[in-house]
């Protein structure tokens, strides 16, 4: 293979994994396929299995169950060393002892390749992470950033068919995070690799993927596109982990064939798109902050109430308010800031309204974050009033 | 101020005393070892102090008798391949030891440091028991072993704590880099702790220099370590060489501590190196 043409990644399937650490589930029954060149990442708040679930693909920690396809052949009993799947670890794990070329060279070295072709390829893989005048460097002589390309010019540099990276970017700041995801989205387009990234960073997450699986005691809570994820999340879970929502208990007051009539805890009263049919019981509801509109006089929509405005924090390109109703509901909406100041302020009386579409709605039943949701209303309280 | 010198002046009398103290207790580790060396450079017939005249006689005796040079070599053999011995298996150790979790692990800790805690003569009597049986007393392939059993502990401790500074995730990187775990051991963690075995491999070199005990007991009338050559020629034959092979085995020692001091300055600069 030519050097410059690069690797082409092998397309991934995690077939009924599953990891018992004594009596606790850290990965339960999880599958999914990841497409040849596709970024997948696995997002979930700490404990929820996906660093488990990476290190059961590297053959670091043996599944208790189920099976590690790729390219379509098992892998799963093959020792870590066999299995060509590149690594970029947690903060790096550069080997200290050795420069910058030693550490590219490594995994060719490994592979008994003469010398001739291990310069070449270590030249190839440090020019494609711009680090082409550093071979000669200790890592600790490199900054942050600069580790980090060493890191993934190693785990490139041998062609892997999987690449694995375990919270990529969490060691940098935030200027240099931004820079690090453009060139880690330019690279793995231009080689064609397939990546599975795990992260509890969303924002990491929705950059960089083509698909996020979001992950929660062990499972998949829902796997998609960020887009689909961000605006239809499946669960009141999703909807909290990614992105601010606005969470609410209600009860179901009549259902329609596409919309039903919801009332919350405190009375507050709305029309939500019926997306799945909710029963007639309680329900969750979920309102992203952005969709939340300020009402200009005379302006309708689907759901409208009066509100004051009880805090407002400047964000820069927009403003966060948090907004009580006058049944004492607290809401958050998030508004892009006026030009040259201006718009709302605190303490202002002024009329919101978001439209039916705005409104997900999930059964009572569904997960959560432990404290992303309000408790559960009392059932007696919400069907009180109706 | 006058609080100041309240604080300062008991102060500075405690501390003029400590240090006349420590001063004392130098003084009364070290003068004994230093007469010696004096002594070996005598031109008298007689260990005698202070020495009259300078003369190298006793070192020329020492090297020109079969009987001092054939220790010498004794014991360098018996170092050398003991220190080789206990590397090898004490880095065994440490890594299982600080890599794996199995039941029992505090015990064979226990276990294995535990030359180093048993008093000599304890262990050079069981040696003694079991070496009759084995047909192993006065061979070196005997002394061999228990030395690098009494050196063992030292390179167990030193390399673990090594060891506990080398992230194994390193170890990780290694394998998915395709390195067999012979191969990352060789390419990664060796050479990280290095300075670890080497101190230890010093310490348990020292360790064996310096037994007369365990030699005393297991080692033959052919194949008698320096110490223990020294040993029998204070009861038979007093006379200065003593104190020429006693500068001798003064001066490796201290070389090889220097070493030691060398290596672990060099080891915290790259330590350093790597944090900063």
């Amino acid at each position: 293979m030519a050097p410059a043409s690069g690797s082409r990644g092998a397309p991934v399937r995690l077939a009924g994994l599953r990891k018992d650490f004594g009596s606790s589930v850290a990965v339960d029954d999880l599958s999914l396929e990841v497409g040849a060149g596709e970024f997948l990442t696995l997002l979930g708040p700490s404990g929820s299995g996906k660093t488990t679930t990476l290190l059961m693909i590297a053959g670091f920690v043996a599944p208790t169950r189920g099976e590690v396809y790729v390219g379509g052949k098992p892998i799963t009993r093959k020792p870590p060393h066999e299995r060509d799947i590149g690594i970029v670890f947690q903060h790096y794990a550069l080997f200290p002892h050795l420069k910058v070329f030693g550490n590219v060279a490594f995994p060719l070295q490994m592979r008994k390749q003469p010398a001739a072709r291990i310069a070449e390829r270590v030249a190839w893989a440090l020019d494609l992470v711009r680090l082409g005048d550093m071979g000669g460097r200790y890592p600790h002589q490199l900054s942050g950033g600069q580790q980090q390309r060493v890191a993934l010019a190693r785990a490139l540099v041998f062609e892997p068919s999987l690449l694995l990276m375990d919270e990529p970017l969490g060691a940098l700041d935030r200027r240099l995070r931004e820079t690090m995801q453009g060139e880690l989205k330019r690279l793995q387009r231009s080689l064609d690799l397939t990546v599975i990234c795990v992260t509890h960073d969303q924002e990491e997450a929705l950059t960089l993927s083509d698909r996020i699986a979001v992950m929660n005691h062990g499972r998949v809570e829902q796997l998609g596109t960020p887009e689909e994820l961000y605006e239809r999340p499946l669960t009141p879970f999703v909807a909290q982990f990614l992105g601010e929502s606005n969470a609410l208990a209600a009860s179901v007051l009549h259902g329609g064939a596409d919309r039903v009539v919801v009332r919350t805890a405190r009375g507050l009263e709305m029309v939500a798109a019926a997306v799945a049919p909710p029963g007639d019981g309680e329900v969750r509801l979920s309102i992203r902050p952005e969709r939340v509109d300020f009402l200009q006089p005379g302006e309708s929509c689907d759901n409208m109430v009066d509100a004051v405005i009880d805090e407002a924090v400047y964000l820069g390109d927009a403003v966060r308010y948090l907004l009580r109703t006058p049944t004492g509901e607290m809401l958050i909406a998030k508004a892009r800031s006026a030009v040259g100041g201006g718009g709302p302020r605190m303490g202002d009386a002024v009329r919101i309204g978001w439209s039916a579409d705005a409104v997900m709605v999930y059964p009572a039943t569904a997960a959560s974050i432990a404290s992303g949701l309000p408790p559960p209303t009392k059932a007696g309280e919400g069907r009180g009033g109706g | 101020m006058s609080l100041d010198r309240a604080w300062d002046s008991p102060g500075r009398t405690a501390s003029v005393v400590l240090h006349g103290l420590a001063a004392l207790v130098v003084i009364f580790l070290i003068v004994p070892v230093l007469v010696v060396i004096p002594i070996s450079f005598s031109s008298s017939q007689y260990l005698e102090f202070p020495p009259r005249g300078f003369s190298l006689q006793w070192y020329e005796r020492f090297l020109d008798s079969v009987e001092w040079t054939s220790a010498l070599w004794t014991s360098l053999q018996a170092g050398v391949l003991a220190t080789l011995l206990a590397c090898i298996l004490g880095t065994a150790a440490a890594l299982a030891l600080a890599r794996s979790r199995f039941p029992g692990k505090a015990l064979v800790v226990g276990f294995l440091v535990s030359p180093m805690i048993v008093p000599v003569i304890v262990l050079a009597i069981a040696l003694y028991g079991v070496y009759a049986k084995l047909k192993l007393v006065g061979s070196l392939a005997g002394l061999v072993i228990a030395h690098a059993a009494l050196g063992l502990p030292y390179v167990i401790v030193t390399v673990s704590a090594t060891l506990q500074r080398v992230d194994e995730r390193l170890e990780h990187a290694a394998a998915s880099l395709g390195a067999t775990p012979w191969r990352a051991f060789r390419h990664v963690t060796l050479p990280l702790i290095r300075p670890g075995v080497a101190a230890g491999a010093l310490l348990a070199f020292i360790a064996s220099w310096d037994d007369v005990v365990i030699a005393l007991f297991i080692s033959g009338t052919r194949s008698g370590t320096l110490p223990k050559r020294m040993w029998e020629g204070l009861r038979s034959e007093i006379d200065p060489t003593i104190a020429a092979v006693s500068t001798l085995l003064v001066a490796v020692s201290l070389a090889l501590l220097l070493v030691l001091e060398l290596l672990r300055r060099r080891s915290a600069r790259l330590t350093g190196a790597q944090a900063g």
